[in-house]
């Protein structure tokens, strides 16, 4: 019960900054001026603050697991990342021929590969109960 | 791998929860090695023996399509 509340907690400061992050980088994409002003630093420190947070929180859970349930981590990273390398490669092509601008690619990325990781746990976790 | 894990809980009358709380992991995981869709580490079945009381040649049996696979 204690580790739940913990992960809770985790979880919830992870989506409060990033959902600041994402309010403040709307701001600051939808407004490129292409000098770095405080509110582009804001911005860029939030973002980072949250994906720490949120690698923080993968390795508190990952240490607080028991040997089967770290398995089960360990293969949903696994695949994640291939997805997530396959989904570099892919956006890498798109910029190159100028279809999509990395940026917004990277983004879909992001995204795409935590729920994507989330799902995979839930697929891995199933699969061996 | 088959083990008698389930058998030698009942006869205890412990809970899976029981079992577990008593080697540190979670409830599924000990659901997992009795449906033997998890074979725990080396350290992790030494704990189980030494609950029970017994070697772990005697909770855990090599199937004979293990052995094979092992021999190949």
């Amino acid at each position: 019960m204690k580790r739940q509340r913990t992960a809770n907690k985790n979880a919830a400061i992870v989506m409060t900054l990033l959902f600041v992050a994402l309010l403040t980088g709307n701001l600051a994409i939808s407004a490129p001026d292409g000098i770095l002003d405080i509110g582009d630093i804001v911005w860029g420190g939030l973002s980072v603050a949250a994906f720490g947070g949120l690698l923080w929180s993968l390795y508190v859970s990952y240490k607080q697991s028991d040997e089967r349930q770290q398995l089960v981590q360990l293969k949903a990273t696994s695949l994640t990342f291939m997805i997530v390398i396959f989904g570099v490669v892919i956006a890498q092509i798109l910029h190159a021929l100028a279809i999509v601008s990395l940026n917004i690619t990277v983004q879909i990325i992001v995204i795409g590969g935590i729920l994507a990781w989330i799902s995979l746990m839930k697929v891995v976790e199933r699969r061996s109960n | 791998m088959r083990n008698t894990l389930a058998i030698l809980r009942a006869a205890r009358k412990w809970s899976q929860a029981d079992v577990a709380n008593q080697l540190g992991v979670s409830r599924q995981t000990i659901n997992a090695v009795e449906t033997g869709r998890y074979d725990p580490s080396l350290p992790l079945a030494i704990k189980i023996a030494r609950l029970f009381e017994m070697r772990i040649e005697e909770i855990f049996i090599l199937d004979a399509t293990d052995a094979t696979q092992n021999n190949a």
